[in-house]
């Protein structure tokens, strides 16, 4: 049962491991995953403290139903104060060391303090052990792996690993399992590094036991199906997000150069079928029937051989659009690139298009960059970058801590350039002609950020009766209003927070599919799977916690409405191309400020964004921390 | 006409959905490690190895049983164990070739694909049809040996530097 | 009088059809609903699946796009020079 799976307190300051149960009222409060990650991060994380100082804690959850076989119950929730942003660090990650980490009889792990010498934790069947790893320092995160492996003597072992940025404490070093899966966002692999702990090793062979598990396999055939019947399923089998590209760029929707252009002339190599080139099949998280990345090999080339796993569409965007490089060869290179590094494909992407535009604007000079050529597409100088930012060596270490930082320290009007928000990188996509998405990035309690609600059925031209019956509520059905795009941003993250709080995978509810689980399918899956009952409104509610929890961190770090904003090109440039319904667009200040105002009014939050008496009351979230684990 | 197991590894997408269905369906808990069907994973080169009894034509945990507990069910096709008769001297498990049997690490009994009485749940449940329960008509068996000669070749790609 | 109108196809669309764009040539009065007719004659598979047949409606897990703007009522008339796309809801990064 889930009732047996515990939570561990790992010091790594003394080694000690004390490992507790995980209360009922918890999961009837958040769940699991997410939900729980934020209770303990609230709870846990003193207020304004260094994250990359002991003090920090990582905190690392399994989804409440992670484990069973549909829509992709894989997801692990990784937590920490960013030290990227300052603001909440969450990020999730699928694979299979989420799964793992349960049948060795644990669904939460706290982790404190800092190590003196490299370690990594060791969890085992009801085990918990802190190990060396001087050996395994400085070997990158599939060297890593292999090496945890062969430590062990173990091929089913699965790790989270860092590589060398997160070593080097880059601010957005990310964490990796897998080959190509990663805890991408708010730098938790640098949070690791500054803890000296290399990786987090599990192996399980615990039965995970369930309410009704005759019911359960049935249901979970039934969501399989209602997933891979949907148009949206086939295609990412077949391309994976890379597929999102055919649609934004032939639209205008896709940020280029930068941010100079929203199209991408002559960018047909970066048609996802040319994966196909390379392509040797594709490879699927831990109970997942949409497999929506490709297994690919390159042959020839400078870093060939290269077997490597992807690319997402944010890799397409991090090393192609926006840097301007046109070839699919070069983003498959850059991909593995940092993922054998170890930093954010997304935030490393939005640095370099962002250097690269400074650099034609003269801002930064071939002194400051040591020499690197900057010009957009110089795929050359975008490797070299890639590794001079995970090792912190010359130009790289200029950008290694963030945008903040780097705008700091190039000044001269950079920052104005800089396409963020609360510190962290706008994914490339172009969200000036969709007001839903630029409010969605806006308010993201962990930065600029589109998986915190992206509403992307927002651009399908849905009936309105569709849209009033799903959002239960008044939305316009054309993506470039704002009229009920609030209401639309609101629901989503709801609906994510106890998506990531489950642990099944985003895309595998509301996010491309109006008819794909959500609600009710998920209170029947958590019935069968823990016999507890959730009604749509519990779960509703259960997201609002949650949410309204991440927030509060925030306010506490000092983070104010002034933050929930955007680039300030969103409002002054227009997009240049595309469609007409496109193009000449600019985020509406004023419109945008009232669509912030409803916003907060539905999470319950005054006029400055902060939680009313009345909503901490009904969420139960006045008297926190209270500290019940 | 009697159906078989056909395995296409090439279609595999390494999923677990496989194990999981199956410990769910046999033992009604979630264990990868208590299923009768295995992913061998070959992570840094890409290869996923569906790894299931295959019901041999002259099974040999049927002959090396000393107490004749391995038959096959004429229905199903499948070679399946008789418990009243099983001893538990594991000489099937140390035999079979293919690692088609096991020990269920909870019972301690041993364990192997039994076709779920000609229905097999792995095969519902894999939509990349890397596991298919299909008839063993001639023009099945050359597919099947395609899936095998191809997947061969790949093998010998990623494994051999 | 006819009208030409470009169509371009992304995702299993364009791999049966096998090209991503086609100029499609349509009497001046036909509609869009024509104009998948057409297209579902011609290449069947996934193209006779765009219109709900219940609703006559573009299927919700189908995107046709005039001009950049998700069209749901196909009986919209075809203009000279317009931009069809047809494609499949994905999103995410
Ligand atoms: S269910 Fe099918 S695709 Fe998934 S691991 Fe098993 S054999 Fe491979
Ligand atoms: S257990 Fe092994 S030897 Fe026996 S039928 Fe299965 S694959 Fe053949």
């Amino acid at each position: 049962m889930v009732w047996n799976r515990k939570i561990a307190y790992v010091d790594l300051s003394t080694k000690k491991v004390v490992q507790k149960d995980i209360p009922k009222t918890m999961r009837q409060l958040y769940l699991g995953g997410r939900g729980i990650d934020m209770y303990l991060l609230y709870n846990h994380v003193k207020p304004k403290i260094d994250p990359l100082s002991p003090e920090n804690v990582l905190f690392i959850g399994v989804g409440l139903v992670g484990g069973i076989p549909c829509l992709g119950a894989s997801r692990c929730d990784i937590a920490a104060k960013s030290p990227l942003t300052g603001a909440v660090g969450d990020s999730n990650v699928g694979g299979f060391f989420g799964p793992e980490l349960r049948f060795a009889g644990f669904d939460h792990l706290v982790i404190t303090g800092k190590s003196k010498k490299p370690a990594y934790i060791w969890v085992q069947d009801g085990e918990i052990e802190v190990k060396d790893a001087t050996h395994l320092w400085g070997k990158d995160t599939m060297e890593a792996q292999t090496a945890i492996r062969h430590d062990l003597g173990d091929e089913d072992v699965k790790s989270l690993v860092i590589g060398a940025a997160g070593e080097n404490m880059v601010r957005f070093a990310n964490v990796r399992t897998g080959l190509k899966n990663s805890a991408g966002r708010t730098g938790m692999g640098c949070v690791m590094g500054s803890k000296n702990l290399k990786a987090v090793a599990a192996r399980g062979t615990m039965d995970l036991e369930f309410a009704k598990p005759e019911r359960l396999l049935d249901y979970c055939k039934e969501m399989n199906d209602m997933i891979i019947g949907t148009r949206w399923a086939k295609t990412q089998s077949r391309w994976g997000t890379m597929i999102i590209f055919s649609n934004t760029n032939t639209t205008g929707l896709i940020r280029t150069k930068n941010f100079q252009l929203n199209r991408l002339e002559d960018g047909q190599d970066l048609e996802p079928e040319n994966i196909d080139r390379y392509s040797i099949g594709t490879s699927g998280c831990y109970g997942c029937i949409v497999h929506c990345r490709h297994r690919y090999v390159l042959e020839e080339g400078p870093y060939a051989p290269i077997f490597a796993e992807g690319p997402e569409y944010t890799s397409l965007g991090a090393f192609g659009t926006m840097v301007n490089c046109k070839k699919m060869e070069t983003v498959l290179v850059a991909n593995h690139l940092v993922n054998k590094y170890g930093i954010d494909t997304l935030e490393t992407g939005g640095l370099i298009a962002w250097a690269m535009e400074l650099y034609e604007k003269g801002i930064i000079n071939d002194k400051m960059t040591g020499g690197l050529k900057l010009d957009w597409g110089n795929e050359e100088a975008v490797f070299e970058l890639i590794r001079q930012i995970a090792t912190r060596e010359g130009f790289g270490n200029v950008l290694a801590n963030g945008f903040r930082d780097a705008i700091a320290k190039i000044g001269n009007n950079s920052g104005y350039y800089a396409i963020q928000v609360k510190g962290m990188s706008n994914l490339h996509s172009d969200e000036r002609p969709t007001p839903s998405f630029a409010l969605g990035i806006a308010t993201s309690t962990r930065g600029s950020d589109h998986l915190r609600s992206r509403p992307a059925v927002d651009m399908y031209g849905l009936p309105e009766e569709v849209l009033q019956e799903l959002y239960e509520g008044p939305v316009s059905s054309d993506y470039t209003s704002y009229d009920g795009k609030s209401r639309m941003v609101w629901w989503q993250e709801l609906l994510y927070a106890v998506t990531d709080s489950i642990g099944t995978c985003k895309f595998q509810t509301v996010f491309c599919a109006v008819h794909a689980p959500k609600w009710n399918e998920f209170s029947k899956l958590i019935q069968y799977a823990t016999g507890m009952k959730f009604s749509k409104t519990q779960l509703m509610q259960i997201g609002e916690r949650i949410y309204t929890l991440e927030r509060m961190f925030n306010l506490r770090e000092g983070f104010t409405r002034k933050d929930d904003s955007l680039p300030e090109r969103y409002f002054k440039e227009p997009t240049p191309v595309g469609f007409p319904i496109a193009k000449g667009k600019t985020i509406d200040r004023e419109k945008f400020e009232a669509m912030l105002d409803e916003y907060y009014a539905l999470h319950g939050w005054n006029k400055n964004g902060v939680p009313t008496k009345k909503t901490l009351a009904e969420l139960g979230l006045n008297k926190e921390p209270t500290h019940m684990i | 006409m009697q159906k078989i197991l056909f395995i296409d590894p090439e279609k595999c997408t390494g999923c677990r959905i496989c194990e999981t269905v199956c410990s769910l369906h046999h033992e009604k808990v979630c264990n990868p490690a208590r299923a009768r069907v295995h992913i061998a994973k070959w992570e840094t080169s890409g290869l996923y190895i569906p790894v299931v009894c295959l019901h041999c034509e002259t099974p040999i945990c049927e002959e090396v049983c000393p107490v004749r507990a391995i038959k096959r069910d004429e229905k199903t096709g499948a070679v399946v164990i008789d418990y009243d008769l099983c001893v538990g001297c594991r000489l099937c498990v140390l035999y079979c070739p293919f690692a088609g049997a096991g020990i269920d690490i909870v019972t301690g009994k041993i364990s192997k694909c039994d076709l779920c009485d000609g229905d097999p749940v792995c095969v519902r449940f894999c939509d990349p049809r890397a596991l298919q329960y299909v008839k063993s008509s001639r023009a099945n068996m050359m597919k099947m040996r395609k899936a095998a000669e191809k997947f061969s070749e790949l093998m010998q790609k990623l494994l051999i530097p | 009088m006819t009208v030409h109108v470009k169509v371009l196809l992304h995702a299993m669309f364009k791999e049966i059809a096998g090209q991503r764009e086609i100029l499609q040539e349509a009497n001046a009065n036909s509609t869009l609903r024509d104009m998948l007719d057409v297209l579902a004659k011609k290449y069947g598979k996934e193209f006779d699946s765009i219109i709900n047949p219940k609703t006559g409606q573009v299927t919700l897990d189908t995107l046709v796009i005039v001009n950049g703007k998700s069209i749901r009522n196909p009986d919209v008339q075809l203009q000279d020079n317009d931009v069809v796309m047809i494609t499949v809801p994905v999103s995410g990064g």
